[in-house]
């Protein structure tokens, strides 16, 4: 079961159920306060900034939270390679670790091959469709008008 | 703590500023009013801007439920609570409020007392 707390309106201390007083201002906002020497202190308009047992000064005067300086450090993402469908980790590593050079010249050979193959593929074509072309008889399109219009005005 | 002779606000749009309680209701021989008791009292002071449907003047006799009071009231649960005024409602004699609005934050002893209808007028309950 969680107690529910109030927090005292001029030292910020921890008010648990039973205990402190409730002041209702003339405009409606209640002040809960915990002890007759906050009560007496607050009535007299004392500033809690100005006290050092209040919580408001020690706030203020960055007591008590974080001594000693310690820093926030921040979390590294550590990278892990793993396996891609068919390649294995081993096999991703070696590649990271090639030179440069090595894989400028084997990419260089391959756009070398791919475009010998291409070469080859164009010149077939062109064969086919020459042969294809002599073979086809001459046959004129049927005229017509568009069969889809609508009849609209004549011009 | 109200008693006879004490002057209470109105926290309320009936036009009233201030009442003189006359007399503490329910029981016999009863002397203070907390929270919730109603009492007779007299119209002493008017705002100037009066409730002119209502029509209540300066001496008329009313019925009014006690809402806050300056002496402490506590708590079952040991908590205590005090306003910093003494104030009332007017409302006829079956507590019904004759003025449309609360203005103050009421406390919640009033559901007991059957004022129920009070509460609901409220800003805010406590």
């Amino acid at each position: 079961m969680v107690v529910k707390t109030d927090k005292c309106a001029f030292s910020e201390f921890n008010i648990f159920p039973g205990h402190g007083m409730k002041f209702v201002k003339r405009d409606g906002t209640p002040l809960m306060v915990i002890s007759r020497k906050a009560k007496s202190l607050m009535m007299q308009r004392k500033k809690p900034a100005k006290l050092t047992w209040t919580q408001r000064w020690r706030i203020m005067n960055k007591k008590g939270l974080a001594e000693g300086g310690v820093r926030k450090r921040t979390r590294r993402v550590v990278k892990v390679q793993r396996a891609i469908v068919g390649t294995s980790a081993d096999d991703i590593k070696k590649l990271r670790t090639q030179k440069p050079e090595l894989r400028s010249a084997q990419r260089e050979a391959a756009l070398r091959e791919t475009k010998e193959r291409n070469k080859a593929k164009k010149a077939e074509k062109i064969k086919n469709k020459a042969v294809a072309k002599a073979n086809q008889p001459k046959v004129k399109a049927p005229k017509g008008g568009n069969k889809n219009a609508r009849g609209g005005a004549k011009r | 703590m109200i008693q006879t002779q004490t002057i209470v606000d109105v926290v309320d749009n009936s036009g009233v500023k201030t009442l003189r309680c006359i007399k503490v209701l329910g029981g016999f021989k009863k002397r203070y009013g907390v929270f919730g008791n109603l009492i007779r009292a007299s119209i002493q002071e008017l705002r100037q801007k009066g409730n002119k449907k209502l029509g209540l003047k300066k001496g008329d006799l009313v019925f009014a439920v006690v809402v806050q009071t300056r002496s402490q009231l506590k708590r079952k649960d040991g908590q205590v609570f005090k306003f910093f005024k003494n104030s009332a409602v007017i409302v006829d004699k079956q507590m019904k409020p004759l003025a449309t609005r609360v203005l103050t934050p009421l406390c919640n002893e009033l559901r007991h007392k059957k004022s129920i209808k009070l509460l609901s007028l409220a800003p805010s309950i406590l």
